[in-house]
């Protein structure tokens, strides 16, 4: 259903991102970047996922739920901005009833669950090799904290 | 007891009941969206039980109805049950809802709500318990969406 934009993958391009407050700062339109040419072709196939949930129908769930907001949107984009650093690899994306985007990472034995919420805020939930669930939330301009969580999912 | 998580919320949540109405060895039928599904085992996720516009998590009792009643208007969509035993044992309502719409399903229609908690935080882990048990009853037909 999805294609890969592969043409874009060799053109010098970047990828803009998103012009929000970062920690504090206002970094502007380019001030945070990923290389085209760095990215993993996944990566875009992921932000495409993501763009096209804008045209995801009212009651898409069959539940009334409208679809992701722009601020979900917004967010979840910022969040896959960190994955390739983090070499994650791939995310499972999918909407949430209510407005929310989640992206899932499933190992043999262990998950991360990062959840973005309508109103842009993350919730995470990390299940370890043992069984262990650490969940908890960030705020959706707290760059680094998310960084930390995905890399922490690495290890 | 009745609880809300009114202020937790975009959509403030009704002050439902859980009276027991529900009983406890209730199968309570969930329609899935085909991305609310792992991308290697199958098995539903926990984002299933999730809204996060009103709190509610609207389910059908499946013995006050059929699986094809609730999927009659949606084809696209899988259909998975749980207990109401196992929602109330990771911190939900469960309440009758009945719903007067016309609909063959629309009496058999309840809630589950998660109980009230420090922040949402704690929502999504219950809510991944009660997918793990989760069983389905029709697997949603097979799409591109959000898996690879």
């Amino acid at each position: 259903m999805y294609s890969t934009p592969l043409a874009i993958a060799s053109s010098a391009v970047l990828v803009p991102s998103v012009p929000a407050e970062v920690e504090g700062r206002h970094g502007g339109h380019f001030a945070d970047v990923t290389a085209v040419s760095e990215a993993p072709l996944w990566y875009f196939r992921a932000v495409s996922i993501v763009n096209d949930f804008r045209d995801l129908e009212p009651n898409w769930d069959s539940y009334q739920s409208p679809p992701p907001t722009e601020t979900a949107l917004t967010s979840a984009l910022l969040v896959l901005r960190l994955v390739p650093e983090v070499g994650l690899g791939a995310p499972h994306i999918a909407p949430v009833s209510g407005g929310g985007i989640d992206l899932g990472w499933y190992f043999d034995r262990s998950r991360l669950e990062v959840e973005v919420l309508p109103d842009g805020s993350i919730e995470y939930v990390f299940q370890d090799s043992g069984g262990r669930i650490d969940d908890g939330s960030i705020d959706a301009d707290h760059v680094t904290a998310i960084r930390e969580q995905l890399r922490w999912a690495t290890t | 007891v009745g609880h809300n998580v009114a202020g937790d919320y975009a959509v403030a949540a009704r002050a439902l009941i859980d009276n027991g109405a529900v009983q406890d060895s209730e199968h309570l039928l969930r329609r899935i969206y085909r991305d609310w599904v792992h991308p290697q085992t199958g098995r539903v996720l926990g984002m299933a039980f999730v809204d996060r516009l009103s709190g509610e998590v609207s389910v059908f009792r499946e013995q006050m109805t059929t699986v094809d009643a609730v999927m009659s208007s949606f084809p696209m969509m899988g259909c998975t049950s749980v207990t109401a035993q196992i929602c109330r044992a990771n911190e939900h309502l469960v309440a009758a809802d009945p719903i007067e719409d016309n609909t063959p399903e629309g009496p058999a229609h309840a809630v589950l709500l998660p109980k009230p908690a420090p922040s949402k935080k704690r929502i999504r882990k219950y809510a991944n318990a009660i997918a793990a048990t989760a069983v389905w009853r029709r697997r949603p037909p097979p799409q591109g969406g959000g898996v690879w």
